[in-house]
């Protein structure tokens, strides 16, 4: 056992040395996940100075004063008033005060609003002013992209947002309580029904961001992931552009066999692809799914294979995930689907 | 002891020998087909092809962690098959045609075209005869 546990101490270690890596707060790409590093950093600094200082003066007391308790009666009570007033009041004062302050400013990164918690929902929104509004769902997200306000883009699980420059995003629920988390640009924050919340984050490098629902939320809660990708601005706005168009699908027996099984099948029941006849609301908008990296709520890279095990079977890949196993296609229009859905770019 | 007891001892030790004889039966013993096995091909990089391409969203594939698909037939004992695609005999170029281009063998098939290469087609196939 102790063997074990010695072998096991520096593999350990090992693990720790790859927190430099995507999804984690101590590789940050943003003021407030700096900010956050900064506390989290200085804040196990000094506990560490403490206990260390503390057990070098238990050590030394011991050494200094051997003996039974009965040696030591009566106990010296006049002789410590000092150390309580230095070490037990001033030094403690001195440094949560510092904490206090470094608090203080990392909650100007998490726009808090006077209507915070007011019943009326839509009218706080309307002050705010978000650029992004993101609904967690069983388990995805929904992305509205509110530029235009009259004409959303609605798209779901890859989050674009221009690097460089603070982005305003409106957080709500569907369901049940999520958390919306991506490490390397901010903290945590909740999307709670029947209320709205807002976090403001910025990226000071363009790239992609890993995160993840962090309130446990159901079955698939582990595989609630995000991909936040930053673009350069003028990127971003191209990009956006697109997006608000319909993807334009080339024209040819397979495709054509794929959007009409499209229509007439269950998909669009419950997903829309914008200039086809659809309008499902329940899953996720997939007027550009073959534009994103990822599938169901990147937890499986976008490809043939993929796909069409998600389309037929993702119970088997998602146990528990509400898209149900569809298994009225057969095998050549299953093939045609996935060839127009990897079209929609 | 006597002749009843004698005996008795006698059926035992025979029941025995004859449990013994039957299990020896069930280890090791060769499949009635055989193991088909690759001429060619990197059983390692068929692994990661494997994962690459994804195969795993459809079969459920030994050896690979995320292999848990539920649409095709998982894939156990690979190299024990007889058939492949309900028509072709299980050899390794059978098995390298029908990974690249499995519409072309069995036109409504739903496995789809995933534009894997010869050479990779071979690694993937040295992987799946390591599934014995």
């Amino acid at each position: 056992m102790v063997r074990t546990a010695k072998l096991a101490f520096p593999l350990l270690l090992l693990l720790l040395t790859g927190c430099a890596t995507l999804q984690s707060i101590g590789n940050t790409h943003g003021p407030a996940a700096h900010k956050i590093a900064l506390l989290s950093h200085a804040l196990s600094i000094t506990f560490i100075i403490a206990i260390v200082v503390m057990w070098s003066l238990i050590a030394i007391a011991l050494k200094k004063n051997p003996g039974s308790l009965a040696e030591h009666m009566p106990v010296d009570a006049g002789g410590g008033n000092a150390w309580v007033a230095i070490g037990g009041i001033a030094i403690p004062l001195l440094s949560l005060s510092i904490f206090f302050f470094l608090g203080l400013d990392l909650l100007a990164d998490f726009p808090i609003h006077g209507d915070h918690g007011a019943m009326d929902m839509n009218a706080t929104t309307a002050k705010s002013k978000p650029d992004i509004l993101i609904i967690g769902h069983q388990w995805w997200w929904e992305v509205h992209y509110l530029q235009d306000p009259t004409h959303p883009v609605i798209s779901a699980n890859e989050i674009h947002i221009p690097a460089y420059r603070p982005v305003n995003i409106e957080l709500r629920t569907a369901d049940v309580i999520h958390s919306f988390w991506v490490p390397s640009l901010h903290g945590k924050v909740d999307m709670l029904p029947g209320n709205v919340n807002f976090i403001r984050i910025e990226a000071s490098d363009p790239g992609s961001y890993i995160g993840q629902c962090a309130v446990f939320c159901g079955k698939q809660h582990a595989n609630m992931h995000i991909l936040l990708i930053a673009q350069k601005p003028a990127d971003f706005d191209a990009w956006l552009a697109h997006q608000a168009q319909p993807a334009v699908v080339a024209n040819n027996p397979e495709t054509t066999l794929g959007k009409e099984a499209f229509i007439a099948g269950p998909c669009s029941r419950c997903h829309t692809v914008r200039g086809i006849p659809s309008d499902g609301k329940f899953g996720p908008d997939l007027t550009h799914i073959g534009s994103r990296q990822k599938i169901g709520a990147n937890s499986f890279p976008n490809n043939n294979a993929y796909l069409e095990g998600w389309i037929t079977n993702a119970q088997a890949l998602k146990p528990g995930c509400k898209m149900p196993a569809i298994t009225q296609y057969n095998g050549a229009q299953l093939r045609s689907l996935v060839a127009y859905l990897r079209q929609l770019q | 002891m006597n002749t009843v007891q004698r005996s008795s001892i006698a059926l035992i030790a025979g029941s025995f020998a004859v449990a013994c004889g039957l299990l020896s039966g069930c280890i090791g013993s060769e499949p009635m087909g055989g193991y088909q096995s690759a001429m060619s091909g990197n059983p390692a990089n068929g692994k990661a092809l494997i994962q690459a391409y994804g195969c795993g969203s459809c079969h459920v594939i030994p050896g690979i962690r995320t292999a848990r698909g539920m649409v095709g037939p998982p894939l156990f004992y690979y190299s024990r098959r007889t058939i492949i695609a309900g028509e072709l005999p299980n050899t390794p170029q059978n098995l390298v045609t029908w990974i690249m281009n499995p519409v072309a063998v069995e036109p409504g098939t739903a496995m789809p075209d995933l534009g894997v290469s010869d050479s990779q087609a071979h690694d993937i196939a040295a992987y799946l005869y390591t599934l014995r």
